[in-house]
């Protein structure tokens, strides 16, 4: 029985072989589809599940009040994490992070990089699992100068040596003494560093008080909970925590849960779901081409049906077959797909920035899903020609008074499907590329083009008159100025600043930014009002310039010479400058306070305007004078514009992923109207023929065989348009400053869909069209 | 063997009832040859196929043997045609995608037969219709007659009582059809009983009796 049935299968399959490679395929692609999806998704829930504690550890989070409204910070103070620890014995354990890694030059010997170093308790290796290959991760390092570093950190300086016990001068002015290496830490975790150094050096640079304060939420605090210690009960008594030791501020704090963090705090779950959903989507549009095909193809199976019922086959057995059959293509299609990922993973890599690796064996759970996904959609794609396969009456299917696929609403319904789907993702992706395009090209309120910076390091922040005067010597260098931030992203803020005429429901969240008087020109930005600081200003000036954004916050109409006050400090007006974006797109400009003091040390970047002409010795030059000023430190430079690319790459992936689906569906979506074309057109070419022996001309068999998936494709941009719509509209929210989202994008959208449809109706129907009619009457 | 009493079959068409039998009695005895002629749409097909099982009756009673097949369930009446009937068809209806070897051993499939069984049956079956050279071949591959020859063998292969034929010899020329039914009726005197469905008078004269049929009744 089952080899008759795999043999009428095998070779219904080699039979028709056009249809059995549309279905297949479009399974296959619909399937490596899936199984990519849900690498990825395995790979983005198991982000930082590898730490053993994992369920006991929290982060630290805040509210923070500005007038009416209530920002959220994933930072603490540092006061705080040792606090509870000392205080609560439901904490095991508490450890802070300096928020973000500070590069450094590091050496050994001869031997000297720029390496980016995490500062932290040492606690944080008690907490999380960062398997150490030499050394201790208990012991605890307080008040000394040492380094843990990663494996391959350690062999970048030190080969295949321990290097426990050896000493690493940080720039050229600390001794450090290594005294661990731990296995590199796994692509899947958030927290990523390659060399880690006490907290505690931070107070060289900034002050013996600065990790006592109860103000700066400049750090990440984690906390492990002792066990059965739930976070919501802890959290009652925590959320005035800060203000009991600083009643000046309103922080609320609470604890979230690590494991959380990625997906929910993150908010990278909504992804997830958007790509399963795709995913799933195009796993159903490659489904539907199957149940169409083999409906559609159901009048050449009805005798079969009919025949086997009449030498006795029951109901249940013709189900068993079907679904066999259908079972038994997509286990072809399974294998098909499993080569398709193997060879499109490392393009698929490429665009996610993920490391997925394809290995059924070492993955269990992926191999029972996927061999799930197969079943499934045999199942379900077998499941209706099945069920109506089977119902077929012999007499009726051998009488040859059953006439199949005239009027079928399932199917024309499942095509509508298929196609509002596609024009769905169509249109998303044509809005997503827009505004990508748009916060592209977004006018920032300065060139970013042509500017290069170097970070202040060692010499330099004392030399920088020198090192400025030489460069302005180089007539390729049109401007120079030290700055404290870059402005694709300044996070130095502060509220409590006061001023005449200030209603009491304004309490504005201000940037600062420290730049000397060559910032504008360097820039090439416009003051709008006032001027910019003068290049002799004095020392001890309290001038200042404010944005734009800030002046229309002030509201006082001309703000030049005003005083702004913050406790005791009293600042004046001065200018106020053109807005321009110091933050990424996505988010609106705020007020900002431009400040310069000419002692001021924490400046960290210079930025050159350079004339496009003679790359390299302009590059040549600009190393030339910094080395000989500072020569103790490696010339580093980066562009501007690249620093952009790379802020807005994560969006760029988005983008370039869901392009590939895009595409996926509609191709997926188009192999199955031409199927579906292919039958119907068989199904009718006796009429095309009694039509052309009638005298009907090519283009009014093309017209009369199109028409109806015209109208179905025209019905799915009907139904596409609100719901990619409302979804889009959704998306474009995150976005400050967005795109309008027009109607062309909806149109044009619809217009693809019918283009793809028309082209591959047609070309079944000219086909049909253009055969000598005789043949198809001859054979009745 | 076969008694139906008063069977009537109508379809419904909008308001009012067509009948396509109406009033039909019929006896059939084991080892008849019985051929049913009568005009198009006189309803030969259909009482074929009622007789057949394929399709039910509106009124009336059909008993085969002693089982009342009016008043059986679906599942009950599919046992007793898997049991004692097979079917020949006007287009011969083989499964395209099976060789002749493989058509023949379809009906098996679906009875209690274990395969060594079922190779024993078809192959006595091929050589009996001296079709052994012919096994691997697929339906496309034959001529019309020689189709016909493999759908008679598939509806026998599983000794049925009772064969019905629905103008076996409609598609074939002459000499097939005289070869045909010359088969039909060595099955017959191996006491197969026989009901066809013809239009020719010489293949009526095959059998032993002849049913005349007319706007749904039978003339006598």
């Amino acid at each position: 029985m089952f080899t008759n049935y795999l043999k009428i299968a095998l070779r219904n399959l080699l039979r028709h072989k056009g249809y059995s490679i549309i279905n297949i395929a479009g399974l296959a692609i619909g399937m490596a589809c899936c199984i990519m999806i849900m690498l990825w998704r395995q790979s983005e829930l198991s982000i930082n599940k590898f730490h053993e504690k994992v369920n006991s550890i929290y982060l630290i989070c805040c509210w923070e009040q500005y007038g009416s409204e209530r920002t959220h910070s994933p930072g603490s103070p540092p006061a705080l994490g040792p606090a509870l620890k000392a205080e609560d014995p439901r904490v095991v354990n508490a450890a802070r992070f300096i928020n973000g890694q500070s590069q450094y030059l590091l050496s050994k010997g001869e031997t000297r990089f720029k390496e980016l170093i995490q500062l932290a308790d040492p606690g944080i290796f008690q907490m999380f699992s960062f398997p150490f290959l030499y050394g201790d991760p208990k012991e605890t390092y307080s008040g000394k100068q040492v380094l843990v570093l990663s494996e391959s950190m350690a062999k970048k300086f030190f080969g295949d040596q321990n290097p426990v016990g050896k000493t690493m001068t940080i720039d050229n002015q600390y001794d450090f003494k290594v005294v661990g290496v731990m296995k590199d830490i796994p692509p899947n975790s958030t927290i990523k560093f390659d060399v880690w150094a006490p907290l505690d050096f931070i107070k060289v640079a900034y002050g013996e008080n600065f990790l006592d304060t109860w103000y700066n939420l400049a750090f990440r605090t984690y906390v492990e909970l002792g066990k059965g210690v739930s976070y919501l009960e802890f959290n009652e008594g925590l959320k005035n925590r800060i203000r009991q030791s600083n009643p000046e501020t309103n922080l609320e704090v609470y604890l979230y849960p690590f494991k959380d963090i990625y997906l929910q705090l993150q908010g990278k779950m909504t992804t997830v779901r958007l790509f399963s959903l795709i995913a799933i989507l195009v796993l159903c549009i490659a489904c539907i081409n199957f149940i169409n095909l083999i409906t559609a193809n159901g009048a050449r199976r009805a005798r079969e049906v009919g025949l086997r019922k009449v030498v006795g086959a029951t109901r249940g057995q013709l189900i068993k077959q079907f679904f066999g059959e259908t079972v038994l293509m997509t286990f072809i299609a399974l294998i098909l797909s499993v080569l398709i990922v193997e060879l499109f993973l490392p393009f698929f890599n490429q665009i996610t920035g993920k490391a997925l690796q394809f290995n059924l064996l070492g993955n269990i759970d992926l191999a029972a899903s996927i061999i799930g996904i197969a079943l499934v959609t045999g199942l379900l794609s077998g499941s209706y020609p099945a069920l109506v396969l089977s119902n077929y009456v012999p007499v009726k299917v051998l009488k040859g008074t059953m006439v199949s696929g005239k009027k079928n609403f399932l199917r024309r319904g499942l095509v509508v499907f298929q196609f509002t789907v596609s024009v769905i993702l169509i249109i998303s992706t044509t809005l997503v590329y827009r505004q990508m395009h748009y916060i592209d090209n977004k006018e920032l309120g300065f060139n970013k083009k042509q500017l290069i910076y170097l970070p202040v390091e060692g010499k330099l922040n004392q030399s920088y008159e020198v090192v400025k005067h030489d460069l302005l010597q180089c007539p390729q260098i049109l401007g120079v100025t030290k700055v404290s931030d870059s402005p694709a992203g300044i996070y130095q803020n502060g509220s409590g600043w006061q001023w005449d005429g200030k209603s009491p429901d304004v309490v504005p969240e201000v940037t600062y930014l420290h730049a000397d008087a060559d910032f504008p020109e360097t820039f090439q930005m416009r003051m709008s009002q006032g001027k910019f600081f003068d290049r002799d200003e004095s020392e001890s000036s309290t001038n200042i310039v404010i944005n734009q954004r800030f002046a229309e916050i002030m509201d006082l109409g001309n703000p030049i010479g005003k005083t702004l006050q913050n406790d005791d400090v009293k600042l004046t007006i001065i200018g106020v400058v053109e807005d321009f974006h110091f933050k990424p797109v996505y988010e609106p400009i705020g007020p900002l306070i431009i400040v310069w003091n000419k002692e001021h040390l924490q400046d960290r970047y210079i930025f050159i305007r350079i004339r496009p002409e003679n790359l390299s010795g302009t590059l040549a030059t600009i190393k030339q004078v910094t080395q000989k000023l500072n020569p103790e430190f490696p010339f580093e430079y980066h562009f501007l514009d690249q620093e952009y690319e790379k802020l807005y790459r994560s969006a760029e992936r988005m983008k370039g992923t869901i392009n590939i689906f895009t595409g996926l569906a509609i191709l997926i979506s188009c192999l199955g109207l031409f199927g579906l074309a292919a039958y119907t057109t068989q199904q009718r070419s006796k009429e095309i023929g009694v039509r052309k022996v009638l005298g009907a001309a090519v283009h009014n068999i093309v017209t009369l065989l199109s028409k109806e998936y015209v109208v179905l494709v025209i019905l799915a941009d009907l139904i596409a348009c609100p719901i990619a719509y409302y979804f889009m509209n959704a998306w474009l929210q995150d976005f400050a400053y967005r795109i309008d989202m027009g109607w062309v994008t909806f149109v044009l959208g619809g217009m693809i869909a019918l283009f793809f449809t028309v082209g591959t109706v047609s070309f079944q129907a000219i086909k049909a069209a253009m055969a000598d009619p005789v043949k198809s009457l001859h054979y009745e | 063997m076969i008694k139906l009493r008063s069977v009537t079959k109508a379809y419904n068409s909008g308001v009012d009832k067509t009948f396509v039998l109406r009033n039909i009695n019929l006896h059939v005895k084991e080892g008849e040859f019985i051929s049913i002629m009568g005009p198009s749409g006189a309803g030969k097909s259909t009482l074929l196929h009622i007789i057949g099982m394929l399709d039910s009756i509106s009124d009336g009673e059909y008993h085969f043997f002693d089982q009342p097949v009016h008043a059986l369930n679906e599942k009950k009446r599919a046992a007793l045609y898997k049991e004692y009937l097979g079917f020949v068809f006007q287009s011969y209806h083989l499964i395209d995608d099976l060789t002749v070897y493989e058509n023949l051993e379809m009906p098996l499939l679906y009875k209690k037969y274990n395969s060594s069984e079922r190779k024993s049956l078809v192959c006595d079956t091929l050589d009996r219709f001296q079709i052994v050279g012919k096994k691997n071949l697929f339906p496309n591959q034959l001529s019309g007659g020689q189709q016909q020859l493999v759908g008679v063998a598939r509806a026998i292969i599983s000794k049925p009582k009772l064969l019905l034929a629905d103008e076996p010899t409609g598609n074939l020329h002459s000499v097939q059809g005289e070869e045909i039914m010359q088969l039909l009726s060595n099955l017959n005197q191996d006491r197969t009983t026989i009901i066809q469905v013809t239009h020719s008078e010489k293949n009526a004269g095959y059998g032993t009796r002849i049913l005349q049929l007319k706007d749904g009744w039978i003339e006598n």
